[in-house]
């Protein structure tokens, strides 16, 4: 392939093929991670998944009683199950636009600005920064109806101030809100990242070629971009349960209602408030089952469109 | 035999003897020291508190040492949980009052009666606060922190709203809360919630006489005329009378710190930082939880118990003497007023330091007062209690929207609650 | 520095200005209120306005007489750096040989690796903490570094990064008899700045952060980190609000140095006449 050649057309872009490596190489660049790998995190899940089928305290000299798959029956029949469920399903959906597709036009957008979009980088990545603890904390004093800020400007202006934690929609409202200012800087950030690998020499390129920025945005950024959101949109959607747990957990506790509670923070409650293990154990390893198959699936259907080479 | 032999000899028989229980030793003289694990969640004056007390039983009891490890109030049963799978040491532990059933089924616990002096030591604890824990006529656990609900009052308020004495019953709480707010827009009351508001249920349904779970804790028993007519009190301090914000527990505070609401139903073990923070903005005062009409006081206790889980050995009898130790009146009352938990012992008044302390301390009477009225808090079954609390707290959501009565939504959500248990605690 | 690569049209970059300074304004005004209360005396935290009349240091005295800040401080900066140092190299390693070769098994490996990535560590705390147990590694660093050194993410990031990387280069290197770590070193790494910088900062605050795990862990203060000493400190004083901003703040402040020493390496750009190295 010619490096440096001016195009006008689209650059044809495919996976690259490689050629397939015999030899123990690779396993010797792998081995550091796969150790820990096995040890620290499939052990552990094999573990549970093992814990999953029984019924038992974990407690040396008290024999375990195999229940079968009694445990996943608790978690699926059990009441909190189908509200945890569907706002699971909200807030993964709501994850997209907000911290996978808004952040992308930002980052561009900063990345045009040159050294002077320095500010707009560091300001909007602080909130990466600062515990979520203590983010939840603030916003609840800020969102006070009583003694809080918002409260006090709408009372200044002549409004009242509902608390929008005390109503199921708006709650779960408020904590994707919260969650995706939490994360919308570093996002951007890995946006940024992205956009720095470009190779600038291809944009002058193209712009002697007379495209227009539109264009240049449009058949060469967009493409190489997407290994990058490929991966936000990965990352995003896994963690998406997690991301909102220190919110749910300090200013909800997954109410008012069960109108915000997520799968993830309903089998937390189950293995650390009533210390459920055989059903906490079911529900981890249902857990895990779900985000692996929605992974697969994303994958199977998005990595042909990822453009790797430039 | 050499001298030397015979003397080896003894030095290794006296320890086993004395470990055997055949010879009387007031504190224990072993080789090596004996390590006491307890854990705990005591920090910052508390936890001093704490240490100072262990530092004088350690000076009473040469040859024990107690390591004590501080562990999150709200990760500290999954912790001991953990310590016990992983074969790790552990002697004692702060046990939160909700989990204690839980601990029991579950944790290698050791009756306390294992020491034949337990009975007397137990006794020295007021009556009403013992009984959580026992199992089969034995004492698994021993009073340790508690706090129970009182009345915060914002007393500048209050006075803005034309009361000048502090409200006894519910009734009159209300008129002052509706006052407060006529007068001075302000909200009037809020009411602790806790445990996703499980807690205060169990508070205003107790106060009223009635019962909120039965002793296995398998069954809700606020199916009744006292349990709907509590419920229907809170659900109408915020839907009909408009005097109770909707907002979590730490809102709620936050806004009597900041001096807008006027009476704040909360623990009394909050007592040094409302004082903290009311200082220089209003002025304080407390009042006993308020009463149902003319029924008796009846308030129940919340926080934590000491267990015990040594393994059979100096360990367990090092450990006993401690759980003796913290019973002795005057410990309990050092205890007490350092760190703000109410004092245990019966009659703590009959130790002058504590009477004077209290005589000096006008905001602490109101507790003590109410000691007399105060019982043991009401445990969930091992399985299920987040399900069952979540109906309990959705119950509660739909009063305060104003979406039924009292007397239509409980019994459903009774029947629920009773069904969730029934099927995760098979008997 | 070399010009903005692309520019906007007039309508398009005011739009961009007015939103990103709406962004940051909802960034600015919580942490406003976060620095100011860490200043106010106790009976001010309550007002309003985000900013002390009187402002005072006593929350920071009362934080580092009342816990071990210091130490706390060293346990946290010492860990971090090792753990995310070793964090780096792993997922460097790893994520070359996914990159650069094909090799049999390759697919499989990655999947579990993404798999990881998928389990909820405080779910599956209990068997971890059993196996550190056996291992004695309590209230030491091990327990806080090596369980979590293998990072998926990192090596799925890399990974992105270094398929993008133009192949032929390696391959050049490689003819001219360098080997594949020589190539990784002196030719790929170079121009992966910007990605290892964002990693470094990421991985710098995840370590940092942490609270759930290094709780687990440590039974002693010697062995504490800073967010368990500030958590610890507040189980007692949790409504105050001014000791814990100031807690907040200075648990901040190293996280915030090195974000600042790194922010300006991810928007480096490959220079126009060639690539580095």
């Amino acid at each position: 392939m010619d490096v440096g050649q001016p195009s006008a057309t689209p650059l044809a872009v495919v996976a690259p093929r490689r050629a397939r490596f015999r030899g123990l190489l690779p396993w010797l660049f792998l081995a550091p991670l796969l150790v820990p790998l096995a040890l620290f995190v499939y052990w552990p899940l094999l573990h549970t998944f093992f814990l999953s089928f029984v019924r038992w305290n974990l407690q040396p000299g008290v024999p375990m009683e195999f229940v079968g798959l009694a445990n996943y029956d608790g978690v699926l029949a059990s009441t909190l199950f189908a509200d945890a469920a569907w706002n699971s399903l909200i807030y993964v959906l709501a994850a997209i636009p907000l911290k996978v597709l808004l952040p992308l036009p930002v980052a561009v957008f900063i990345w045009s600005l040159g050294t002077a979009g320095g500010w707009y980088r560091t300001v909007l990545f602080l909130p990466t920064l600062i515990s979520f603890v203590i983010v939840a904390v603030v916003v609840g004093w800020m969102l006070n109806p009583i003694a809080g800020h918002v409260a006090a400007l709408l009372a200044n202006v002549g409004g009242g101030f509902g608390n929008p934690l005390a109503s199921p929609d708006g709650a779960i409202v408020t904590i994707i809100l919260l969650s995706g200012w939490k994360v919308f800087g570093f996002n951007v950030l890995l946006y940024l990242a992205g956009l720095a690998s470009i190779r600038r020499d291809l944009i002058e390129a193209m712009r002697l070629d007379g495209a227009s920025d539109w264009t240049i945005l449009r058949r060469l950024i967009w493409p190489l971009l997407t290994p990058t959101t490929f991966f936000v949109l990965i990352a995003t959607v896994i963690f998406s349960l997690q991301q909102v747990f220190t919110p749910i957990d300090i200013l909800t506790e997954g109410g008012p209602e069960n109108g915000t509670t997520n799968f993830f923070y309903m089998v937390y409650q189950l293995a650390f408030r009533t210390f459920d293990i055989g059903r906490g154990a079911a529900g981890t390893v249902l857990l895990f089952g779900l985000l692996l198959v929605i992974t697969l699936i994303k994958l199977r259907a998005l990595d042909k469109r990822v453009h790797y080479q430039q | 035999m050499t001298r030397v032999t015979r003397a080896a000899l003894l030095r290794r028989a006296l320890p086993a003897a004395i470990g055997a229980g055949l010879l009387p030793a007031p504190a224990v003289r072993a080789q090596a020291p004996i390590e006491i694990t307890y854990y705990h969640w005591q920090t910052g004056v508390a936890g001093r508190s704490l240490r100072g007390l262990l530092d004088a039983f350690q000076a009473e009891n040469p040859g024990v040492v107690v390591r004590d490890i501080f562990k999150q109030s709200d990760q500290i049963t999954a912790e001991i949980q953990s310590v016990v799978a992983a074969r790790r040491p552990l002697d004692v532990a702060q046990v939160l009052g909700r989990n204690v059933l839980f601990i029991q089924a579950n944790l290698p616990v050791v009756p306390l009666d294992e020491d034949r002096a337990a009975g007397e030591w137990l006794g020295r604890f007021a009556p009403n606060f013992l009984g959580l824990g026992d199992r089969g006529g034995r004492p698994y656990a021993m009073p340790h922190s508690f706090g129970t609900p009182v009345a915060y009052l914002n007393l500048d308020l209050l006075a803005q709203a034309g009361i000048t004495t502090p409200p006894a019953t519910w009734a009159d709480t209300i008129a002052a809360a509706l006052a407060v707010r006529e007068r001075t827009g302000r909200a009037g009351i809020a009411h602790i919630q806790t445990g996703n508001r499980d807690y205060g249920v169990m508070t205003l349904v107790l106060a009223n006489g009635g019962r909120y779970l039965s002793p296995d804790g398998r069954r809700a028993l606020f199916n009744s005329p006292e349990g709907i007519e509590a419920l229907q009190l809170w659900g109408d301090l915020v839907a009909r009378h408009r005097v109770h914000p909707v907002a979590n527990d730490q809102q709620l505070t936050a806004a009597f710190r900041a001096g807008q609401l006027a009476i704040h139903v909360n623990t009394s073990a909050g007592l040094q930082p409302a004082i903290a923070g009311a200082e220089g903005r209003f002025r304080l005062g407390i009042a006993q939880y308020p009463t149902f009409g003319a029924k008796p006081r009846r308030v129940p206790s919340s926080g934590a118990v000491m267990m015990l889980f040594s393994p059979e050995g100096p360990r367990r009898a090092a450990t006993l003497r401690l759980f003796e130790f913290l019973s002795r009146r005057d410990i309990a009352n050092r205890w007490s007023r350092e760190t703000g938990y109410i004092p245990l012992s019966a009659e703590p008044l009959a130790d002058p330091a504590m009477a004077r302390y209290v005589e000096e301390t006008p905001l602490v009477r109101p507790t003590i007062a109410q000691m007399p009225d105060t019982v043991s808090t009401d445990v969930w079954a091992p399985n299920g209690a987040v399900e069952a609390q979540t109906e309990v707290s959705n119950l509660v959501s739909a009063l305060w929207a104003g979406r039924g009565t009292a007397a239509d939504l409980v019994p459903a959500t009774v029947a629920r609650i009773d069904a969730i248990l029934s099927r995760l605690n098979p008997a | 520095m070399a010009p903005a690569p692309i520019a906007f049209g007039r309508p398009w970059r005011v739009t961009g200005h007015i939103l990103c300074l709406a962004l940051c304004l909802s960034v600015v005004a919580p942490l406003v209120l976060v620095l100011g209360t860490a200043f106010k005396p106790a009976n001010e935290i309550y007002d309003l306005t985000p900013w002390p009349q009187r402002p005072t240091l006593a929350n920071f005295a009362r934080l580092l007489n009342e816990t071990d800040f210091v130490l706390y401080l060293w346990n946290s900066l010492a860990t971090t750096f090792l753990r995310v140092a070793g964090q780096l190299a792993i997922a460097v390693l790893a994520a070359y040989a996914f990159a650069r070769w094909r090799f049999t098994g390759s697919t499989f490996v990655f999947a579990l690796t993404l798999g990881a990535m998928m389990i909820p560590h405080q779910l599956v705390m209990i068997p971890i903490y059993i196996m550190i147990a056996e291992l004695e590694w309590f209230d030491t660093w091990a327990a806080l570094i090596i369980p979590n050194l293998a990072m998926p993410f990192a090596v799925f990031l890399l990974r992105q990064h270094m398929m993008s990387f133009p192949k032929e280069l390696l391959d050049a290197a490689e003819m001219d008899g360098a080997g594949p770590l020589t190539a990784l070193w002196r030719v790929m790494l170079p121009n992966l700045g910007p990605a290892v910088a964002a990693l470094t900062i990421v991985l710098s605050i995840d370590c940092w952060n942490e609270y759930f795990w290094p709780l687990l862990v440590t039974d002693t203060p010697g062995a504490r980190t800073v967010q368990i000493g500030i958590r610890q400190f507040l189980e007692e004083n949790f409504e105050d609000f001014g000791a814990l901003m100031a807690g907040v703040t200075v648990a901040s402040v190293p996280v915030l140095a090195v974000f600042f020493v790194l922010q300006r390496r991810i928007m480096e750009t490959f220079v126009a006449s060639g690539l580095k190295g």
